[in-house]
């Protein structure tokens, strides 16, 4: 029967023997295939439904409960590192030139870097929690985790910062889709991936950039603040009788 | 469905067909195949593979039914005590809803 496979595999192994004896048994009609295509859209937005001890029913000890703890305070600091890069630069000595002055940052990168090592760190909790069924969302974090390291070393290349929000926007749909966090958590990390490009290019092309902080510029330093908070808070919310991607 | 109370009504779409399986569980276990032929016999209507092994995979996580050992490719499965006591709350409440309504048709005739 070609329709089991549109169910994933672990709901094969479980109900697959069954669904084709009841197929010998009662040949499936037309009605009876379009409720299993929505059954296998359903099986897939309900992995937990169905426990594959290969994939998702592993439970934490007290041991990874502390460690996912935390890098999820490890996380949850990074907003702070990112809070702080600010606030350096906006104390920065002011550096005049014919076409404007500006602000010199330069003494704020490695705070910068410190963020971004945070929020990997964060990332890499997840990596290790996420179901492995939840493949998007891994996906995602495995491309944020190297366009976050290289935006804090070099955040003048735009591309770096756009694999990013790529990456981050995959993990919170994937997280969504998995029913791996909740939907707040991934509603707000989806609207920072969603608003963080639109406003960037307000600033890129709202005129030079001065020294003042201006409310494009504010909502620049504010909104990726969701985006050590949702990781590193989804990570610091880890209970024992969680299960994990680790297998 | 009116009467089903919360442990029932968050199955969500799954509620109806999770209810018939737990009536037809009830007189004992039974394969996918028996429960669907059941339901088709009681309720006049077909159930959809899909919706059935949605609905088992929710009660069996509910704990309300359980599976036993396979016969061939066939698993029955039965009732759990906690499924037992769930579909009586059930049934109780949908009688409770169907009296209501029978003595409001009643003092309306």
């Amino acid at each position: 029967m070609r329709l089991l496979r549109l169910y994933p595999r672990s709901w094969r192994d479980r109900y697959g023997a069954e669904l084709q004896s009841l197929f010998e048994a009662r040949p499936p009609r037309l009605a009876d295939r379009l409720d299993l295509i929505r059954g296998a859209f359903d099986a897939h937005r309900h992995p937990e439904l169905v426990a594959d001890p290969r994939t998702l029913s592993h439970r934490l000890s007290e041991d990874d409960v502390v460690v996912t703890r935390r890098l999820g305070v490890a996380g949850i600091a990074g907003a702070a590192a990112w809070a702080v890069t600010w606030f350096v630069v906006s104390t920065s000595p002011l550096v005049h030139e014919p076409g404007g002055s500006y602000r010199d940052g330069s003494r704020a990168l490695p705070i910068l870097l410190l963020a971004g090592v945070l929020l990997v760190a964060a990332l890499c909790g997840q990596l290790v929690m996420l179901p492995r069924s939840a493949r998007l969302a891994r996906a995602g974090a495995v491309i944020a985790i190297p366009g976050i390291l290289l935006w804090t070393l070099v955040p003048w290349f735009a591309w770096t910062a756009a694999a990013a929000v790529l990456g981050l926007g995959l993990l919170a749909y994937g997280a969504w889709f998995a029913r791996a966090w909740p939907w707040q958590a991934s509603t707000a990390l989806l609207l920072m991936a969603a608003a963080e490009p639109f406003i960037a290019y307000a600033g890129a092309t709202g005129g030079p950039v001065g020294p003042q902080i201006t409310p494009v510029l504010a909502l620049f330093i504010l909104v990726p603040l969701v985006a050590w908070l949702t990781v590193g808070g989804t990570l610091f919310a880890v209970r024992s009788d969680d299960s994990t991607g680790l297998a | 469905m009116t009467g089903l109370n919360d442990d029932m009504r968050e199955l969500g779409r799954f509620a109806e067909p999770s209810l018939y399986i737990l009536v037809a569980l009830g007189e004992g276990p039974k394969h996918g195949y028996a429960i669907m032929t059941d339901v088709e016999d009681f309720t006049g209507q077909p159930l959809g593979p899909g919706t059935l092994y949605g609905a088992l995979a929710r009660l069996e996580k509910r704990g309300f039914i359980e599976a036993l050992e396979p016969e061939e490719r066939r698993r029955p499965y039965r009732l759990t005590a906690l499924g037992a006591t769930t579909l009586r709350v059930q049934l109780q409440g949908l009688a409770g809803f169907a009296r209501l309504g029978l003595s409001r048709l009643g003092g309306a005739s």
